[in-house]
């Protein structure tokens, strides 16, 4: 599973590396509760601005990127929830 | 700045990109109630009883961001009042510089023990056997304590097996170390200035955002619009708080951007700092000062000088690193006006001293340049730049973490006098700064280098930041071993 987090001006200024910190915690969270989780592999990538802020008027930041599927206005709690609810065995 | 409060901090921070945003592309300033709603729009309230409340307070943190005063919801103020005092080109900071918006306070009870539901009536209820002044009495549904009698011992909450008797403590002033935050005549927070020291960490803790320092970007970016000899010397803390894909030179490059001709490593004159106080060490400790404060750490000084007057002498007469990195660039253009950018409030008020206003003539705060960074649509990993920066030593870029400082100055007295002894503490918050000054006045720390700081870690975890602390440390630690000297001695002789 990919996480992307844009940590692009506009972004950061919205909190972007709070919820790449909080994403990056998830791995411990994880590590305690190793088999209730699939072998599947977290990536977790701070990238730069890929410009949808620049090409519309709503304020979308902070964006981040789960397995390709952008996100806009993402908040770590929601971030995190997706992550885990796809990584967790049912 | 504490980045799980998330929504608070936004909000902030798009004041600054607000503010900003107006002085960069010459708006009026009269229009501060339209960029209110800009940051709040809708007509729903999202954290208090009402979108007009919200905005009143946006527009109070749109108006200290312009350094402007803060105003009382019972006088009659119109939003643009005082707007032309502070409209120009130079930095005029009218004090207090710590402020709480009253209309945002939501006078917390102040320091209590409490019974929460996890109170089961126990029979055992140890509670009231171990209560000193029989304030605990066992009620229809549970434990009560009598708060007119409570001396806040503490002992209760020790001895339930529940874990059902909490203490609650008004954020603002749990985290204060000078004990300056009482209340007003409706509970809401007041600030003693004669005690404040300007840690900034009452502003970090609130949870209702309720008190703001004022800011200086307005003018600043009017005076890099009208003037050449604009300089920015960058506190060392400045690694990793724009983003793990930006290296330090885009963003010295980015500052250069934003119309300054040149950035300086404060580690410059950490440098100096450290060369200053090591000697000084050696001359004077222990035959004329029984132990040695460090001098960097503002509200440390100011702090010793206003509890502990009179062992405020044995504080080191250096210079700060600010002050030093300033001087140096004066010396080589008198002209210079200089702006220092760094994790610190404090630094805003060291700007103000007699001794110390020829040199640094605006200071700002990360999270500031952050917000003119998006206002002037600046990217920094975007930056294409191969300039290296050496300004500093690798113990200079140290002074941004505890015990950076001291131990510069350790090494650097030892290179001088081997055989020479430094015992060492360090205090990195404002209450241990008190505890080691309480100590050190009762001749328990003697022969001692004392390195004060007010916040948690040093200076990466100053009121102004970005970045979470791990991260941070991270970055100045690379950072440190790029330097070209690794000491100042050796890149001074």
């Amino acid at each position: 599973m990919k996480v992307e987090v844009c940590v692009g001006s506009a972004c950061m200024l919205m909190g972007s590396l709070n919820i790449l910190d909080q994403v990056e915690n998830l791995e411990e969270i994880i590590a305690v509760d190793r088999e209730n989780y699939k072998d599947e592999e977290l990536q977790i990538e701070a990238i730069k601005c890929m410009g949808l802020c620049k090409v519309t008027d709503n304020n979308i930041s902070p964006v981040v990127v789960i397995n390709g599927e952008p996100l806009f206005r993402a908040s770590s709690q929601e971030v995190m929830e997706r992550i885990l609810s796809k990584m967790r065995r049912v | 700045m504490r980045e799980s409060y998330v929504d608070l901090v936004n909000i902030r921070r798009q004041v600054f990109a607000k503010i900003a945003q107006i002085a960069f592309e010459e708006g009026s300033l009269s229009d501060l109630e339209r960029a209110s709603f800009e940051i709040l729009p809708g007509e729903v309230a999202r954290y208090r009883d009402s979108i007009f409340r919200e905005r009143a307070i946006v527009v109070e943190r749109l108006r200290l961001s312009l350094g402007l005063e803060v105003r009382r919801p019972s006088e009659y103020h119109l939003v643009s009042d005082g707007l032309s005092e502070i409209d120009g080109d130079e930095a005029r900071l009218i004090l207090p510089l710590i402020n709480v918006i009253t209309h945002a306070c939501e006078a917390c009870p102040t320091k209590a023990y409490l019974v929460t539901d996890n109170c089961r009536k126990c029979l055992a209820h140890p509670c009231t056997n171990v209560c000193p002044v029989n304030a605990v009495s066992i009620e229809k549904n549970q434990a009560v304590i009598d708060q007119d009698k409570c001396i806040k011992c503490g002992r209760c909450k020790t001895t339930c097996p529940y874990n059902a008797i909490v203490l609650f403590e008004r954020p603002c002033a749990e985290a204060c170390g000078v004990n300056a935050i009482g209340s007003d005549e409706l509970g809401r927070a007041e600030i003693d200035q004669d005690k404040c020291v300007a840690c900034g960490r009452c502003i970090v803790f609130c949870p209702f955002g309720a008190i703001s320092d004022k800011a200086q970007i307005y003018q600043l970016i009017k005076a890099l619009k009208s003037r050449k000899n604009m300089y920015a010397i960058v506190a060392p803390s400045f690694l990793g708080q724009f983003g793990p894909l930006v290296t330090p030179e885009q963003i010295f490059e980015g500052i250069r951007q934003l119309g300054f001709i040149d950035a300086v490593e404060v580690g410059l004159g950490a440098d100096l700092t450290t060369l200053h106080e090591s000697e000084e060490f050696i001359r004077r400790v222990p035959e004329e000062i029984p132990f040695m404060g460090t001098s960097c750490c503002n509200s440390w000084t100011l702090m010793v000088e206003k509890m502990f007057p009179e062992q405020f002498d044995y504080i080191s007469d250096s210079a700060s690193p600010m002050v030093y990195t300033a001087q140096s660039i004066k010396a080589k253009d008198p002209d210079a006006i200089i702006t220092f950018i760094g994790p610190c409030i404090s630094k805003k008020l060291e700007a103000l001293r007699e001794d110390v206003k020829d040199y640094v003539h605006f200071v700002i705060t990360f999270e500031e340049l952050m917000g003119m960074f998006v206002a002037k649509g600046i990217e920094l990993g975007e930056i294409e730049i191969d300039q290296e920066i050496e300004d500093s030593s690798s113990l200079g870029r140290g002074y941004a973490v505890a015990g950076g400082v001291a131990e510069a100055v350790r090494q650097t007295v030892l290179a001088l006098e081997p055989d020479r002894e430094i015992p060492i503490e360090g205090a990195s918050t404002l209450h241990d700064c008190v505890r080691i000054m309480t100590l050190a006045k009762a001749g328990r720390r003697d022969g001692y280098l004392l390195e004060g700081m007010a916040c948690p870690g040093g200076c990466i975890a100053g009121p102004g930041t970005l970045a979470s602390v791990t991260r941070v440390r991270r970055a100045i630690n690379d950072f440190k071993n790029k330097a070209t000297h690794a000491t100042p001695l050796e890149k001074y002789r």
